[in-house]
């Protein structure tokens, strides 16, 4: 078993900064990503994409390639395709590579395991031909096969990214159907500070948008009550507008996003406390303002901490490795704190600017809390739900009782998909925050392991 | 004395399997009765246990009892109008040698010898293999009983539940006992939030943390808490009827009808009771793993997709205390089942209800008495 200074799961942006800076320091440092290359989600295959695909992605996306060259060129001991499966007691860590389980103990942890997208729970979700605006852009980040004439449905920055990214490769999206409630700017304004702090971020998102609707795509605002429908597969989308009910027949694809919450699985596996923020809707890790979680030689950092995007990920994660290189003695005091002044000083200059995007892209009610009765919550046990409203009308409040009743979350996926829903329905209910519901508690291992790899764990002496 | 948030013939302190069952008994039998549960219902050990419904292996101080439970477990679902997930499928214990085959007869030989009308039956390879064609060529026979199988224990936890609910019981959740004081025949009980409730009995069936509540009566018992893993794969093709044990292993595997394949084994990990905190130890559930894989090479590829563990007594002699306090009239136990009590549970219901009600009971429980010595906990075991 290896001894490190620092371990750090996940090589996005948060990441590989934290590397960087945390090697820089003299630390040893283990970096374990589950994908082939560095770059996380956001940066996904850069160093090896297509120039045409690079091209269609984006200057931001290329943008990357400085972060992870620079974890490359570190002597930070970077281990890809590392599925971490358990990290126990904020000591020791476990993860599954090809070739077997390996483990290892360090000093610190940095978890720096990104976001996830919010599932949106509409009624024909599940079925064949609906897929998330994430899933789609990662099919052009594989070089794999993207679809042609695709209705983008949701709100958020990812939503106009994509249907720009699409229509640079030739591949234009039947329509954009926008469901940011028009309420939402008007309270967005009211945070104008963080408004003019990110106006070169909302000018690019204007582009985007400028984009898509040169292109002639139909774009529908203030848009409501979204439905799919098919007999075997997607045929059909509806939807509302303030002019009335619409219906799009013969869709093929249809992606959907509504913004992204923490991907805190392996945090809360290790026994971090979490509690849930209001304003982004998603639980959310208790830590101190530099990412210091309940567990001292734990941090969290990047989105997995709270979505703030790319920028303000490369900075969380320099704050939690400075702060992990002054625990262990590797910076000095002074030099410590003009760091952290450094730093924190533009992390909330990017907490300004994402405090006026949480509001303008705050998910409407319809779209986390389903009408329908039949609409499924779980999509791997089908609950649904009316399971749910039967469970809390009957005085339920406690998730993982509900999960017990209902094995809602206990499929393959393993709650990653439920999870935001069944909460973001309790606080709906007023059950949270200061309600008495509980966060879920998610189960080791964080990923599936195969039996022949966990047997390989403990030699021969199995016999008694 | 303060005024009390409310009153009933019985209190029964934890909603496990145990006090749900209990209150069910109680209240068919006209008693008023409150369950008195810290968290909520079936939240430790009686709602994520492996759901074994088996006499195959028993104590014999135990298989009177557990054959009691055996038929209630087979009325079940009518007696209580709800599902709880049980389906007699048989429970093997499989000899991989001849040493552990002629353990097995012994077992046999020992059942037949107790006079019970009940038996273990050796089958041999031929059988063995038809009946488990999945399981590993170099088996070569078992112990079986046809009428044992699993259930799902939340489902029948609640199940209990409900039924004693409809007849009006009463089940306080968040109810943390700190404080139990007796006198005129009465207990009072007070709870962490401050409500109190007196009853004229009072059944201690916390688990876990029975020891504490049987130290607030004045018993006093060796309980360690301990939580034993279990983890489950992803669904699989149908491939196994019977849930399968091992002579010579750690093991306990058997596949849901979801597809789903559960392993346990009695692989155990620390727990923390004060804060209910479960651990996981990977090096108990790789010997899980490694012992699966043995008996079943299909198993190699199989992916893992859950581990955890309950939080449950062990007694000493691992046998459970049921009956009637030794130190304070009228007040009774039934935990410390160290991880093999979901079966017991409908014959403890009934057979501890009658005890409480000076009924005739339908089973000697003076094997489990509280102060027996194999139990004695460190307190008296110094004086």
């Amino acid at each position: 078993m290896g001894h490190y200074d620092l371990i750090i799961v996940g090589a996005g942006p948060a990441g590989m900064a934290a590397a960087v800076k945390a090697g820089a320091c003299g630390l040893r440092v283990l970096i374990l990503d589950e994908q082939a290359r560095p770059g996380g989600q956001i940066y996904r295959n850069v160093e090896i994409l297509a120039p045409h695909l690079r091209q269609a992605l984006g200057e931001d996306y290329s943008r990357g390639e400085d972060a992870t060259r620079a974890l490359q060129n570190s002597l930070v001991e970077y281990r890809p395709n590392a599925t971490v499966l358990h990290l126990d007691q904020g000591r020791s860590i476990v993860w599954s590579q090809h070739d077997g389980l390996h483990s290892a103990s360090a000093k610190r942890f940095i978890l720096s395991t990104g976001a996830l997208e919010r599932p949106f729970p509409i009624d024909g979700w599940t079925l064949p031909g609906v897929m998330t605006v994430g899933a789609a852009q990662i099919a052009l980040k594989s070089g794999g096969a993207a679809a042609d004439n695709a209705v983008l449905a949701g709100s958020g920055p990812l939503l106009w990214l994509v249907a720009s990214q699409y229509l640079r490769l030739g591949l234009k999206p039947r329509a954009v159907l926008d469901t940011a409630p028009p309420e939402n700017y008007v309270q967005a304004l009211r945070q104008w500070r963080g408004a003019v702090a990110g106006r070169e971020l909302l000018l690019k998102g204007w582009h985007l948008q400028r984009e898509v609707r040169a292109s002639g795509t139909p774009v529908y605002r203030n848009v409501s009550d979204l439905w799919a429908s098919g007999k075997r597969r997607l045929e059909s989308v509806g939807f509302r507008t303030h002019t009335g009910w619409h219906r799009l027949d013969a869709v093929s694809h249809l992606f959907l996003h509504q913004g992204l919450v923490p991907n805190d699985q392996l945090a809360a596996i290790a026994g971090c406390e979490r509690h849930w923020n209001s304003r982004q809707l998603s639980w959310q890790v208790i830590t101190d303002p530099y990412g210091r979680t309940s567990i001292p030689s734990i941090f969290v950092a990047g989105d997995a901490m709270w979505i703030a995007g790319a920028d303000s990920a490369a900075l969380t994660g320099q704050v939690a490795a400075v702060c992990v290189a002054s625990d262990l003695g590797h910076l000095p005091a002074d030099l410590y704190a003009l760091e952290l002044e450094r730093l924190m000083k533009s992390v909330q200059e990017q907490a300004r600017i994402r405090a006026f995007l949480d509001i303008l892209f705050r998910p409407p009610r319809w779209a986390v809390v389903p009408r329908e009765e039949e609409t499924v919550i779980c999509r791997c046990e089908d609950v649904q739900m009316k399971h749910l409203d039967d469970y809390l009308s009957a005085g339920g409040d406690d998730i993982n009782e509900f999960k017990s009743a209902t094995r809602c979350g206990m499929g393959p996926c393993q709650g990653r998909l439920c999870a935001p829903t069944v909460a973001a329905i309790l606080a709906d209910r007023g059950q949270l925050p200061g309600g008495k519901a509980r966060p879920p508690r998610p189960r080791p291992p964080a990923s599936p392991v195969s039996l022949d790899q966990l047997a390989a764990l403990s030699g021969d002496g199995c016999r008694q | 004395m303060q005024a009390m948030n409310g009153s009933s013939d019985v209190l029964i302190i934890g909603g496990g399997i145990h006090g749900c069952a209990l209150a069910f008994h109680l209240v068919r039998s006209g008693a008023s009765v409150r369950v008195l549960e810290k968290d909520y219902p079936g939240r430790h050990a009686s709602g994520v246990n492996a759901g074994g419904v088996r006499t195959l292996g028993r104590h014999p101080a135990e298989l009177p009892l557990s054959l009691i439970a055996k038929r209630c477990w087979k009325g079940l679902a009518d007696l209580l109008d709800s599902d709880v997930g049980f389906s007699a499928v048989g429970q093997l214990r499989i000899a991989e040698n001849e040493d552990e085959l002629e353990k097995l007869r012994h077992r046999r030989d020992l059942v037949s010898g107790l006079g019970l009308d009940y038996r273990e039956e050796i089958i041999g390879a031929d059988d063995l293999h038809r009946m488990v064609p999945a399981l590993s060529p170099h088996c070569i026979g078992a112990l079986y009983v046809a009428d044992d199988g699993h259930a799902s224990p939340f489902r029948a936890t609640t199940a209990y539940r409900l039924a004693a609910e409809r007849l009006g019981a009463c089940f306080e959740r968040g109810a943390e006992v700190v404080s139990v004081t007796a006198g005129h025949d009465r207990f009072h009980v007070t709870l962490r939030d401050g409500r109190s409730f007196g009853a004229d009995r009072l059944v201690n069936c916390a688990g876990a943390w029975g020891g504490r509540i049987a130290a607030l009566v004045g018993d006093d018992i060796a309980l360690e808490p301990n939580g034993s893993m279990l983890m489950v794969t992803m669904r699989m093709p149908a491939f196994l009827g019977p849930v399968v044990g091992a002579a010579g292993r750690s093991l306990s595997f058997k596949q849901f009808a979801n597809g789903s394949v559960l392993i346990g084994g009695g692989h155990r990990a620390p727990v923390d009771i004060d804060r209910n905190g479960t651990s996981i130890d990977l090096m108990g559930l790789a010997r899980a793993a490694q012992n699966a894989t043995a008996l079943f090479p299909r198993m190699k590829n199989a992916k893992a997709l859950r581990f955890w563990s309950g939080i449950e007594g062990f007694t000493s002699d691992h046998l459970p205390v049921i009956g009637p306090s030794a130190s304070q009239a009228g007040a009774f136990h039934a935990f410390g089942f160290s991880a093999h009590g979901f079966q017991l549970a409908p014959a403890v219901g009934l057979v501890l209800s009658q005890a409480i009600l000076g009924a005739t009971t339908a089973c000697d429980l003076s094997a489990f008495r509280v102060d027996r010595e194999s139990i004695r906990g460190s307190v008296t075991k110094g004086a």
